[in-house]
C-alpha cells in the first residue's frame, strides 16, 4: 500500500478511531493522546499490515486500542483529578448522530469508569470477556462483576429516558 | 451466568449503537490536520524516536501533583542514607518521572502511600543492555505480604503495543521465586515503566535475580540481580493465627491466618476436602470481599493458591487472598464471598464421539459433538456456564481412556452465546479407535454469600462468635 493511501485511510477513519480511544479511556485529552501514540506506532509498522485497504480499520483499532490498554494499565487504580468530568467536547453532539446512539453513548459515558472501560472493550473493539480480563489483568469474575453492573446500570438509565422521551 | 445473558436487550442495543456512535465520529479540522503531520512526518523519517523528532500537540497535565506530595516524594528520594548508596547519572535522570509514578499509584494504593511516606521504597542500581534495549530496576519495595519492583525500559525504538517484559526467570538468593508474579507497564513522561508485583521473599534478606528473554516483540536476554532487605518493615508487621470455618456449601474452608503490614493485608485459608478446591468469586456478582466493622471494603487485589500434601500424602490446597491495608485501629474485619464453582460429586459426562451427539451430566448444559476428525473434535454447548466440564479424556474401543487437551472460546450470537470446545490428542495405539469422550469433572456456579469474622485484637488466637 502506498503511503498516499495509507493517509487517506487514516483521514477516513479517523473520527472513528477517536471516539473508540474516547471509550475506553473516557477522557478527551487521554484518547487523544492514545490516537497520536497509535498513528506514530502504525506509520512505523505500516509495512506489516496485510490485506490491503480492507484490513486498514480493524488492523488500526487493535493499534488504538492497545495503545489505550498501555494507559489503563498504568493507571491501574488511579482516579484522574478531573475524571469525573463528562467527556469533553470533543465529541460533542453531532448532527450526523442518530439520536438513539447519542443516547446510549451518553449513558455509557456515566458509568464508573471501570465499568465503561469493560463496556467500550466489549462492545466497541469487540473483545471477549477473557480477552478482557487478560489485557486488563484482572480475574474473569471482576470482568463479569463489573460488566454485570454496567448493564444493570445502563437498563435504568435508558429506561428512565425512554420514559422522559429522546434526549435533546 | 453470564451479564449479557441477564441484559440481553442492553447487551444487543450496545451492539448496535457503540459501532454507529463510533462510526458517526469526526475530528475537528484543526486535529485532523494535526494528525495527518504527524503521519506525514514520521513517514518522512523512519527510524528516529517520535517523540523526540516529532512534537505533537501538547495538553494540560492530567495528573495534579501537590506541592506537599512533591515534597514528599523528593525527601524520599534524598532521605534514602541509610540504605543503598545512589550515584550514576541515569539514577538521577529517573528522578522526576520515578517520582510521578510512586505518587501515581500512592493516589490510590494506601500500601504504595505509607511506603512512600515511611521511605520504605529501597533504591536499586542494577540495569542491563541487549538488543539495544536496556532493562533498569530502580526501586524495590518488600514486605512480609508482598515485594514490588519498579523498572523502566529504553531502545532505539518506541516498543510497540502492549509490550511488558517477558520474564524468564525470579530468583531468591539463587533459588527459584516460584510465586505468581504480576507485570504492569505504561507510558509516563515518554519513559516505559512498570512494576512487578511478587509475593513475598522467603527471607528477610537476600538477592533477587530477574531474567527477561522478551521485552515486547524483541528477544534477547536481559538479567539483573541487586540485594533486598524486608528488615525495615517487619516491625510493622502483625501475624494473627485464625482458626474460623468458612462454611461454604459442601466446601468446608478453614480461614489460618491473619497477616497484616500497612501495606498490605493477606488471609490465608485452606481446603482439604475430597476433589478440586472450588473456584471463589465465581458467577454475576461474583466477588471475595473483607469488610471492616465500619462498613468500609478493603481493596481486594488478588489471590494465588497452592497445594501441598499432608502427612497422609493427602493435597492440601491453600488460598492467599490479598487485599489492601487493613485502617488502623480496625479491631474485627468481615472476609465475605459472593458466589463460587464447585465440581459436583460424582459427575461425569461421557459422549460419543460421533457428529450431533447430545450428552448432559450434573444438570449442567447439554453438550453436542459439532465435529470429528482424525485425533480431533469440536464440542459447543449454551452458555451460561463457561466451563462446566473439566479434565477431558478420549476413550478407545476398549474402554482405555488417554488425556485430551482442549482450548476452548465463546461465540457470540444475537442472543446467546456458544461456548466451543477445541480438543486434541495424541494419536492413538494402532488398532484403537477413538469412540468417546469423556469429562471426569463436572462444575457448578453457586449463588450466595457467605462470610466469617475475624478478630484482629490481639496476635493470640480468635475466639469462636
Amino acid at each position: 500500500m502506498d503511503d498516499e493511501t495509507f493517509l487517506r485511510l487514516l483521514t477516513e477513519h479517523e473520527g472513528r478511531l477517536y471516539r473508540v480511544a474516547l471509550a475506553i479511556t473516557g477522557q478527551d485529552a487521554d484518547a487523544w493522546d492514545a490516537l497520536q501514540d497509535a498513528v506514530e506506532a502504525a506509520v512505523r509498522h505500516r509495512h506489516e499490515l496485510r490485506g490491503g485497504p480492507r484490513a486498514f480499520p480493524a488492523w488500526m483499532q487493535r493499534i488504538v486500542v492497545h495503545r489505550c490498554l498501555n494507559l489503563l494499565r498504568s493507571r491501574r487504580r488511579m482516579v484522574p483529578v478531573d475524571s469525573l468530568a463528562p467527556p469533553e467536547p470533543g465529541s460533542p453532539a453531532a448532527p450526523q448522530d442518530r439520536v438513539e446512539d447519542r443516547a446510549v453513548w451518553e449513558a455509557v459515558s456515566r458509568l464508573d469508569p471501570r465499568q465503561r472501560e469493560i463496556v467500550a472493550l466489549r462492545y466497541l473493539a469487540d473483545m471477549s470477556l477473557d480477552e478482557i480480563s487478560s489485557y486488563l489483568d484482572l480475574p474473569i469474575g471482576t470482568v463479569k462483576s463489573r460488566l454485570y453492573r454496567a448493564l444493570r446500570r445502563l437498563r435504568a438509565t435508558l429506561s428512565a429516558e425512554g420514559e422522559r422521551g429522546a434526549l435533546p | 451466568m453470564n451479564p449479557e445473558h441477564v441484559f440481553p436487550e442492553e447487551a444487543e442495543r450496545l451492539r448496535r449503537s457503540l459501532p454507529r456512535w463510533a462510526e458517526a465520529g469526526r475530528l475537528p479540522p484543526e486535529r485532523s490536520a494535526q494528525l495527518a503531520d504527524l503521519a506525514r512526518r514520521t513517514m518522512a523519517t523512519p527510524g528516529t524516536t517520535s517523540r523526540s523528532s516529532h512534537p505533537r500537540q501538547s495538553h494540560p497535565p492530567r495528573w495534579r501533583v501537590t506541592a506537599a506530595a512533591t515534597a514528599v516524594a523528593v525527601a524520599v528520594l534524598v532521605g534514602m542514607a541509610s540504605l543503598i548508596p545512589r550515584g550514576g547519572a541515569w539514577a538521577e535522570a529517573a528522578t522526576d518521572w520515578l517520582s510521578r509514578y510512586v505518587n501515581l499509584h500512592a493516589r490510590s494504593d494506601p500500601g504504595w502511600a505509607w511506603a512512600r511516606q515511611h521511605t520504605a521504597f529501597q533504591e536499586v542500581l542494577a540495569a542491563d543492555r541487549d538488543q539495544d534495549y536496556t532493562f533498569r530496576v530502580h526501586r524495590v519495595l518488600a514486605d512480609p505480604t508482598q515485594t514490588i519492583v519498579i523498572y523502566s525500559l529504553a531502545g532505539p525504538e518506541p516498543l510497540a503495543g502492549d509490550a511488558v517484559p517477558a520474564l524468564a526467570k525470579v530468583e531468591f538468593n539463587g533459588r527459584p521465586l516460584t510465586t505468581p508474579r504480576v507485570l504492569r507497564s505504561g507510558v509516563i513522561d515518554g519513559v516505559q515503566v512498570g512494576h512487578l508485583e511478587l509475593r513475598p521473599l522467603p527471607t528477610a534478606e537476600g538477592t533477587l535475580r530477574i531474567t527477561l528473554d522478551h521485552i515486547g516483540a524483541v528477544a534477547g536476554r536481559w538479567q539483573v540481580s541487586f540485594p533486598v532487605t524486608r528488615v525495615p518493615l517487619a516491625q510493622w508487621a502483625r501475624t494473627i493465627p485464625v482458626e474460623k470455618t468458612l462454611d461454604l456449601p459442601g466446601v468446608p474452608l478453614q480461614v489460618t491466618e491473619v497477616r497484616l503490614t500497612p501495606t498490605a493485608t493477606t488471609i490465608s485459608v485452606r481446603y482439604s476436602g475430597a476433589g478440586p478446591p472450588p473456584e471463589l468469586g465465581h458467577g454475576p456478582g461474583g466477588a471475595v470481599r473483607l469488610l471492616t466493622a465500619a462498613g468500609d471494603e478493603v481493596p481486594y487485589q488478588g489471590s494465588s493458591r497452592e497445594t501441598r500434601q499432608d502427612e497422609k500424602q493427602a493435597p492440601v490446597h491453600t488460598w492467599q487472598l490479598r487485599f489492601g491495608p487493613v485502617p488502623a485501629g480496625t479491631e474485627r474485619v468481615t472476609l465475605r464471598v459472593e458466589g463460587l464453582a464447585r465440581p459436583v460429586p460424582g459427575s461425569r459426562l461421557v459422549l460419543a464421539l460421533t457428529p450431533g451427539a447430545v450428552a448432559t451430566a450434573g444438570g449442567q448444559p447439554a453438550v453436542q459433538v459439532a465435529g470429528v476428525q482424525e485425533n480431533r473434535a469440536v464440542l459447543q454447548w449454551q452458555q451460561p456456564v463457561e466451563m462446566p466440564y473439566r479434565d477431558w479424556w478420549v476413550l478407545d474401543q476398549h474402554g482405555d481412556a488417554y488425556r485430551a487437551q482442549a482450548g476452548w472460546e465463546v461465540v457470540s450470537g444475537v442472543t446467546r452465546r456458544t461456548v466451543r470446545w477445541n480438543g486434541a490428542w495424541a494419536p492413538l495405539p494402532q488398532g484403537r479407535r477413538a469412540v468417546r469422550l469423556e469429562a471426569r469433572e463436572v462444575w457448578e456456579q453457586v449463588s450466595g454469600a457467605w462470610e466469617v469474622a475475624i478478630s484482629l485484637e490481639s496476635p493470640g488466637r480468635s475466639r469462636s462468635s
